[in-house]
């Protein structure tokens, strides 16, 4: 049979947590395959952002690519139910519906849409924060502030529901911005608030634990529709151990960067969640109304 | 005939050109609103960044085909002018050829792009469909193509054409 | 092989006089088709090589200097600058790269810089004796200096690539005397020129009249303070100055000054119009070219094996050199310098080489890459602004690539020039 290299990109650089998951994957697939198909991996934005790596995919240049939900929301709806703010309790009961049957009935979802697109598994994108030069402990803290977040009306809303002003700006901008105060903070987990400097110019930051965003990865529909029966199969079982393989190494990636960051003298302030959830109900009303059953469904996962 | 298409070109230039025209003067007014809310009324408004962007992108793209048949883009006229009168000539043919198989690959290979990500919505305009994004690329290789065509069977466009009139009359 | 279709085909393409921009576009559709990626990809790729923010600077720059050109505020700020350097041979040049020095520090981009530079001072160091060649020559080459001097954009992406372990604040610091030496090795060669072929110099301006031209300059000059005070102060980012100096620009042009006349604004809108859309179809086009590049991980390879030929330090970056210069020429900056640093990194530091200084070459490397023929974004934007050929250019830019090539070599191996400032700062 005919060599295959299936072509898988990512936006971070190599060494990440999902790179690694990934190309740990390749290893297995290419040893189990006696080196009939194999993954390269092109790291570090090479291909793109994260909206071009999707579109990639949707049209066969690309095999398998790893993205945040709030980048694939835009492609299948039923994703977003994910980026509403405050709707997992923490990171582990984030995992636990990703591991159950809601995790796999929205896998199935992606796979039956009209995105070309096949949901293969899940990855821990972990925990997004406020940081910004002053503490951050209950919604009015925020008042004024011009926080940054992700281009996505829902982002924006969320940070105005929490108190604050959200912007929607560029992430390579976001350095220099910070710096001159056209923004007073942003909000992301403690790897990239380390990887992207941003705790060398404003250092304090506030455990609201606002966002907990899942990522996915994918596989294109064009390749997918090509393969045998087996090798699909082959596919989706590996993906599942890449799901379970991957949050060991960013538990791991987490602690250190939380270590290096209170080394760097960055400040961490506990806030009151329960404020911060209460402010942000009208953005889980507005947006989550169509999803509600799944909304109950995800709550009661024990 | 003759007349009619060359006719119709240089409305078609006149057309993209003014899209591409108001295009840039509109970006030019959004931009400093965005700053004005962000900063003065302190209700930062994510529209006018991403809203920009597109059109700069749509602008680009028609401009660029309206740019071809003005002959204003940058080109090596090395060998051009090391050559003939008449082997120029079917040089010059044979680039023609290529701009027209450009505009093709951009019309067929566009659309398909357009189609293949229809279903996707844009991130910051949740009713907007990332195919419309796109849709410059095909639209862009049909009037490079129509321009083409024109070059390869009636020649450049004359001097007093509209396209030739964007000197300032004083310096 | 399959990189060898994509560079051949785009040479023979462009050699045929297809314009350059389409030439890449055509080769790398070409190349797709060969190497079986779906074309779809190709387009997207055109696209979303200016789907980007900062590119927003071009038209804002070029419309605002377009309008500052026939407004008569151009006019006035030269005028003012002629009071000050108009008696050395050349000074006018020498304006010309400090500006690029000034502005360096809000755009990072040489392509911003070119654009907005040049649409400025190319057409009034032409009405003031200058050839229009060298003109655009000085322009383009003073426009790397935006690359080094802070804030640059570039070192914020090296930084990522580095995975965050470089601070970008080091890399600001370090890019300043770099940045500064660039600007007088260019100053440096202008000087020469201009005594070799006689550059025009004016007399020294009497102090009344000189009080009587700086006031007059006043509301242009405002446009300066606007831009950096807005810039400094948080009001607005580097990018968004641009729309805020077109609206002033205007404002200054009717409202004070009066010169301009209504009935020509839709003459400047359709040329700055095909400007613009033909720098930007280069950069959509090239991103394509480059897109390609990176699936054939032709940089990843380039590197590795020049990486395998040497492990003495200095031959080290005399080859990374002649590398980075030899991809920054089919490449763009942002892409390759993602690519290459983690990569070229590792080996480096193991050989004792600073990151913070590697960081400098490379940028430095990657901006010189941007105004090589035959792929070169500035280089394509200054002979689109300056109204003259490639081959015009090109044929004169050999001295410049000398003077460029000696700032290199220094910041290269002078480890200090980059690292000195940082490190007092404590960085
Ligand atoms: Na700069
Ligand atoms: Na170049």
């Amino acid at each position: 049979q005919q060599k295959q290299v299936w072509k898988a990109a990512d936006v971070h650089p190599l060494g990440y947590p999902t790179i690694e998951a990934i190309q740990r994957m390749g290893k297995k697939i290419e040893a189990e395959t006696n080196g009939r198909i194999s993954i390269q991996m092109y790291p570090s934005m090479q291909l793109g952002g994260e909206k071009e790596m999707i579109e990639q995919a949707q049209v066969g240049a690309l095999q398998i690519t790893r993205v945040s939900v709030g980048a694939l929301g835009p492609v299948v709806d039923d994703l977003n139910v994910f980026n509403l703010p405050f709707i997992f309790r923490d990171e582990a009961h984030m995992r636990k519906v990703i591991d159950g049957p809601i995790g796999t009935e929205l896998l199935d979802k992606v796979s039956a849409s009209s995105a070309r697109l096949i949901g293969l598994g899940w990855m821990d994108g972990g925990t997004r924060n406020v940081y910004s030069s002053k503490p951050v402990t209950k919604p009015a803290d925020l008042k004024g502030l011009k926080v940054r977040m992700m281009g996505n009306p829902i982002f924006v809303e969320t940070m105005n529901a929490m108190g604050g002003n959200g912007v929607a700006m560029g992430y390579n901008e976001l350095y220099s911005a910070l710096q001159t105060h056209v923004v007073d903070g942003a909000e992301n987990n403690p790897p990239s608030y380390l990887t992207a400097n941003h705790y060398q110019v404003v250092k304090v930051y506030s455990l609201t634990g606002h966002l907990i965003i899942p990522e996915i990865f994918v596989f294109s529909k064009r390749t997918w529709e090509t393969l045998s029966p087996e090798d699909q199969a082959m596919l989706k079982k590996h993906s599942r151990e890449a799901q379970m393989e991957q949050r060991q190494l960013w538990d791991k990636m987490v602690g250190e960067a939380t270590e290096k960051l209170k080394a760097a003298g960055v400040q961490f302030v506990a806030a009151d969640k329960p404020a911060f959830y209460q402010a942000t109900q009208p953005i889980r009303e507005k947006y989550g109304a169509k999803y509600a059953a799944l909304l109950k469904r995800i709550q009661d996962t024990k | 005939m003759r007349q009619a298409y060359r006719t119709a070109m240089e409305w078609l230039y006149i057309a993209c050109i003014a899209m591409a025209g108001v295009a840039m003067v509109v970006i030019t007014a959004i931009i400093p609103y965005g700053v004005f809310m962000r900063y003065v009324v302190n209700s930062p408004a994510s529209w006018p960044e991403p809203a920009g962007i597109l059109m700069m992108i749509l602008f680009s793209f028609v401009g660029g085909a309206a740019a071809y048949r003005a002959n204003a883009h940058i080109a090596v006229g090395t060998l051009l002018n090391m050559v003939n009168a008449q082997n120029r000539r079917r040089l010059e043919f044979v680039g023609d050829v290529g701009m027209g198989v450009v505009g093709i690959f951009m019309t067929k290979w566009g659309i398909q792009l357009v189609q293949a990500v229809w279903h996707n919505t844009i991130a910051e305009f949740p009713d907007v469909s990332v195919g419309v994004t796109y849709t410059p690329i095909p639209i862009a290789g049909v009037i490079t193509l129509l321009f083409c065509i024109e070059r390869l069977w009636l020649g450049q466009p004359s001097a007093d054409s509209f396209t030739f009139r964007d000197q300032p009359q004083i310096d | 092989m399959d990189a060898l279709i994509l560079l051949v085909s785009f040479l023979v393409l462009m050699f045929i006089g297809i314009p350059v921009a389409y030439a890449m576009g055509l080769a790398t559709l070409i190349t797709a088709l060969w190497i079986d990626i779906p074309l779809e990809a190709v387009m997207l790729k055109i696209s979303d090589g200016m789907d980007d923010f900062a590119l927003l600077t071009i038209p804002f720059f070029v419309l605002a200097g377009a309008i500052m050109s026939e407004g008569g505020v151009a006019r006035r700020l030269v005028d003012l600058a002629k009071v000050f350097v108009g008696f050395i041979r050349g000074g006018l040049a020498l304006v010309n790269v400090l500006a690029s020095t000034l502005f360096g520090c809000l755009s990072g981009s040489s392509v911003a810089d070119t654009a907005s530079i040049g649409s400025v001072m190319i057409p009034q160091m032409v009405k003031n004796g200058y050839d229009k060649v060298f003109a655009t020559n000085v322009t383009i080459c003073g426009s790397v200096q935006a690359i080094l001097v802070p804030p640059s954009h570039n070192s914020v992406i090296y930084s990522i690539a580095t995975g965050g372990t470089v601070s970008i604040a080091a890399l600001f610091m370090a890019g300043i005397f770099p940045g500064l030496l660039f600007g007088a090795c260019i100053v440096g060669l202008v000087l020469i020129t201009a005594r070799k072929r006689g550059f025009p110099a004016s007399e020294v301006v009497p102090l009344r009249q000189a009080l009587k031209i700086a006031l007059d300059a006043v509301w242009g000059l405002i446009t300066i303070v606007i831009i950096l005070g807005g810039i400094l102060s948080g009001v607005f980012t580097a990018i968004e100055s641009g729309a805020v100096a077109c609206v002033y620009a205007l404002f200054c042009t009717v409202v004070i000054y009066k010169e301009y006349k209504w009935r020509e604004l839709p003459k400047l809108v359709h040329r700055v119009t095909k400007t613009v859309a033909m720098v930007m179809m280069v950069i959509g086009f090239a991103a394509g070219f480059g897109y390609l590049m990176a699936i054939m991980q032709l940089p990843a390879k380039a590197t590795e094996f020049f990486l395998h030929v040497t492990t003495d330090k200095y031959m080290m970056l005399l080859l990374i050199n002649v590398l980075l210069l030899l991809l920054g020429t089919f490449m763009d900056m942002a892409p390759m310098i993602l690519i290459c640093t983690p990569i070229m990194l590792p080996v480096v530091k193991a050989m004792g080489v600073d990151p913070v200084h590697f960081g400098m070459i490379m940028l430095l490397n990657l901006g010189i890459g941007l105004i090589t023929p035959p792929v070169g974004p500035t280089l394509f934007v200054g002979c689109a602004i300056g109204k003259v050929t490639m081959e015009e250019v090109s044929k004169e830019l050999w001295p410049f690539y000398g003077a460029m090539c000696l700032a290199l070599l220094i910041v290269t191996y002078v480890p200090a020039l980059s690292l000195w400032l940082p490190r007092v700062l404590g960085y």
